[in-house]
């Protein structure tokens, strides 16, 4: 098999889930191409299995399976190919205090990891000073802040508040149940993830406008 | 409440109405629930996103079948309820000791009914094992074992809610549909503030934070009135709101809870 032909299996292989990736086609193909390929094979396969979401063709579940795919892959060269995410957008991502419903938030983060955004992921049930602390020893573009729950909206508003004050160049985006795009404009966000198949989307936009504003360097996704 | 052995309970048809239940880490075949994957396997399926033929696609059932295997076996269920007499009631709320029920809609079901004398309050949970397993996998796994826990936790209540209606329709007793604390127009924190403050949900590892939300995650909360009758078993019937999404179809209307014979 030819190298191209080893890429365009990696590329199938990540859209269609296939196990055992990372034990048989990665460890070949790294005898025949650089890692910088194989790597783009992997990120082609999941914007594949994305755009079969988007249509309607895979359900949620499919495209989760083919995440933990793409996620096997990229694991397997972490360690041999370490300056990859040095040019990557960063972005900070937790539920805020109160709130312990993960699922979407877990989502969200594989979905930003996946689109080439490098994703801090502090987990659920987070106070607002350890955002604030993360936000200031990594200097995140984008904090993402989840909830499902309605009676948390007010300490996620004054997180909010304060990063708006202490680091306007940080966009913030939000989700969760109780959202629309009329509350997440009124509790001071930048953008709202309606969905999962919306969020790269939203995310760049995000970015395009900070881009205008002055407030990001022009790199990146 | 009277000291319930953790093997206990309306479960198995032993202790009185009034003592409420305990019980502790019971696995799903000890409260007579199915225990094979294919018996959840659609109910999950649909949850997850997946339409009925989806899941007849390549090995799709049959992975889905092994993590919900996994997931039965990780639940350690246990369970706290109580019933409260009932103090009294206007258009708001409903006062029972220190559970306080600030729906108007629910305050109208107790209008209606004959005799009202009790809220029987409860928490139930998978417990810990159970968010812990759902945790460490990737994220596919993950998601079937949140929509697993969902289905279960429902599964879990309709068990405890038709038990406790048999048990009471015994005594000549109605009990109305199970409603909690979030849903309706019950407010969240409030609500569990009210049923952790009458209930100690810490006999059964549950934490309520003050948020209204439940540590273990997969974990529900809730009341039901107990009357001598009743003349709708939940706001529904009487309720405008015609496209709310949890709206039960499958309630009495207009007509009186047990009927007259």
């Amino acid at each position: 098999m030819g190298d191209e032909k080893l890429l365009e299996r990696i590329e199938d292989s990540v859209c269609r889930f296939e196990k055992g990736l990372e034990m048989e086609l990665l460890p070949a193909a790294l005898d025949s191409a650089p890692a910088k390929e194989i790597l783009q094979a992997l990120n082609m396969g999941i914007e594949k299995a994305r755009r079969l979401f988007k249509k309607g063709e895979y359900a949620l579940p499919d495209f989760l399976l083919a995440i933990d795919t793409y996620r096997a892959g990229v694991n397997f060269f972490k360690n041999r190919v370490a300056d990859a995410d040095k040019a990557a957008r960063r972005v900070v991502i937790g539920v805020v205090e109160g709130d312990v419903h993960d699922m979407g938030k877990n989502i969200v983060a594989a979905v930003l990891e996946a689109c080439g955004f490098q994703v801090t992921d502090l987990g659920k049930n987070i106070p607002g000073d350890q955002f604030l602390e993360t936000i200031r020893s990594a200097r995140p573009d984008i904090l993402a802040l989840s909830t499902m729950m309605s009676t948390t909206l007010e300490g996620m508003k004054d997180i909010i508040e304060q990063v708006k004050r202490d680091f306007p160049e940080t966009m913030i985006l939000v989700g969760g149940a109780p959202f629309d795009p009329d509350l997440a404009r009124r509790i001071g966000a930048d953008g709202y993830a309606e969905n999962v198949i919306t969020i790269p989307d939203e995310t760049k936009r995000v970015l395009t406008v900070a881009r205008e504003k002055k407030l990001l360097k022009d790199t990146g996704p | 409440m009277n000291d319930i052995p953790p093997a206990f309970d309306m479960f198995h048809d032993t202790c009185k109405i009034e003592d409420g239940f305990l019980f502790k880490d019971m696995a799903v075949c000890d409260l007579g629930l199915e225990t094979s994957a294919p018996a959840y396997l659609d109910a999950v399926a649909s949850r997850i996103g997946y339409r009925a033929y989806d899941i007849e696609k390549g090995d799709r059932a049959g992975t889905l079948a092994n993590i919900i295997s996994r997931g039965l076996e990780a639940a350690s269920i246990s369970g706290i309820g109580k019933p409260v007499r009932i103090d009294g009631w206007d258009k708001r709320c409903v006062r029972a000791g220190p559970v306080l029920v600030e729906s108007p809609r629910w305050a109208l079901v107790v209008d209606r009914a004959v005799f009202p004398h009790s809220i029987y309050c409860f928490f139930l949970t998978l417990g810990r094992e159970f968010d812990r397993v759902k945790e460490a996998d990737g994220l596919f796994e993950s998601y079937v074992l949140d929509g697993l826990g969902s289905e279960l936790t429902e599964r879990v209540a309709d068990s405890m809610e038709k038990k406790l209606r048999g048990q009471l329709a015994t005594s000549g007793l109605a009990c109305s549909r199970r409603f909690s604390p979030g849903y309706c127009d019950w407010p969240l924190a409030n609500g569990q503030k009210s049923l952790s403050k009458f209930l100690d949900t810490s006999s059964i590892g549950l934490t309520v934070l003050s948020s209204g939300a439940m540590v273990p995650a997969k974990s529900v909360s809730g009341a039901m009135i107990v009357a001598d009758r009743l003349r709708i078993l939940c706001p529904c019937p009487v309720c405008p709101k015609k496209d709310c999404p949890y709206r039960r179809e499958d309630v009495w209307g207009e007509y009186e809870y047990p009927p007259r014979t």
